[in-house]
């Protein structure tokens, strides 16, 4: 026989009771000191603020990455939008605007394009 | 049986379109090729019409040097054929500046012809006018071509002067109506540019955009409308001539065509720097 085995077996169931382990948890407050109930529930304060944290902190990561991820998107958006824009849109305008320049540039006042003739009006025999 | 009736219905609708369209295509390339075709026909006699103006002045100037030294040399000398000479160089110089003048007209009455923006009665006035100043010119050189001597050389001297007032009226009035179109024309395409754009990418690229190219239409807009009274001044100068005439109504516009034509610069440089936003 072991040295710490009870021989007698009725004893045991007995005392069984005695040997449980107290369960914190099942102790009605009303046994407890007041200093005891304090720090009871500053400790579910502490988890409830802890567990708060944690999701707020999870709900902000979220919605900033959804956030960057639609703004990235609107901007490749407006990027296309401009591509389109300078393609599809700008590019006649642009050749419109370059065959007016051209016009301009031929329609300077201070270039005369047909100046009357370097002609002697005067051409005679007399002095 | 429905849905192949739809089906039948809406070829047939698509194919009249498409035929509609092709119709519409063939009749633009016409009134295309006819404008290109009379516009080519113009600038190709524009062109020869220049080569040979350059060469009948290139021509005169060297008998106009020939005419001044036979001149010079009839004067120091006093013989009879130095007289000779000069009269035969005073002949051939009239008769070669007569082709200058007439060469110079023909090309600039070509040149209002092919020029667009000027007001129809104010284009027959001014070819009317070049026409006139070139039948006065052909009956000179008649003259020119008959057997002269040093009295009939004066008197043919003091002829042209008259005419070459007239001549010079008509280029005058002429020029003026050209460079008042020319501009005109600019301005009127630049307006039609700027609301054709304004239509198109006004509201292009978001809001911040939009507000900004308002912004900067309106500006040019301004600039645009700004130069109506400036043309209404060239205008005004051109239908009221003072007694000077054409040549004087020329001069005195040339301040106000440099200020429409910096204006309508600026203008320009707004629409391109529209076309970046």
């Amino acid at each position: 026989m072991k040295p710490d085995m009870m021989p007698d077996q009725t004893q045991f169931i007995t005392e069984s009771p005695l040997y449980a382990e107290a369960e914190v948890a099942d102790v009605s407050e009303k046994f407890l000191s007041e200093q005891e109930l304090k720090q009871r529930q500053q400790k579910k304060i502490k988890r409830i603020v802890i567990g708060m944290a944690i999701f707020l902190f999870v709900a902000v990561s979220i919605f900033i990455l959804i956030k960057s991820r639609s703004r990235i998107e609107k901007e490749e958006d407006s990027k296309a939008e401009e591509i389109e824009l300078d393609e599809v849109i700008v590019g006649p305008f642009n050749q419109r605007l370059l065959e007016l320049e051209k016009e301009l540039e031929l329609a300077d006042p201070n270039q005369e394009e047909l100046p009357f003739p370097p002609i002697d009006f005067e051409i005679s025999l007399e002095e | 049986m429905l849905f192949i009736k739809n089906l039948f219905l809406s070829l047939s609708f698509a194919s009249l379109f498409l035929f509609s369209f092709s119709l519409v295509q063939a009749q633009d390339v016409g009134v295309t090729d006819e404008i290109v075709y009379e516009k080519t026909s113009l600038s190709k006699d524009i062109r020869q019409l220049k080569l040979q103006y350059r060469g009948e002045l290139e021509e005169y100037r060297n008998l106009e040097n020939l005419y001044l030294i036979a001149k010079d040399q009839y004067y120091k000398l006093g013989t009879l054929a130095s007289l000779e000479d000069a009269v035969q160089k005073t002949k051939e110089t009239m008769n070669s500046r007569g082709k200058v003048l007439e060469t110079y007209l023909r090309l600039l009455r070509l040149n209002l012809l092919s020029q667009p923006g000027i007001e129809l009665p104010e284009k027959k006035i001014a070819e009317q006018s070049l026409l006139s100043a070139l039948q006065k010119l052909e009956q000179h050189r008649q003259e020119i071509k008959k057997p002269l001597d040093k009295p009939k050389i004066a008197e043919i001297s003091e002829d042209f002067e008259v005419l070459i007032d007239q001549i010079e009226e008509s280029v005058y009035q002429t020029l003026t109506v050209m460079a008042i179109g020319e501009l005109q024309t600019i301005h009127d395409k630049a307006i039609i540019l700027k609301h054709d754009m304004e239509v198109e990418i006004a509201t292009a690229g978001g809001a911040l955009k939009s507000t900004e190219r308002k912004r900067s239409f309106d500006e040019t807009d301004r600039v645009l409308n700004n130069l109506k009274p400036e043309f209404d001044a060239v205008e005004e100068k051109f239908t009221k001539p003072t007694i000077a005439g054409y040549k004087e109504v020329y001069r005195s516009i040339g301040n106000n065509l440099s200020l429409i034509h910096s204006t309508l610069s600026r203008a320009l440089t707004f629409l391109r720097e529209l076309l970046k936003i």
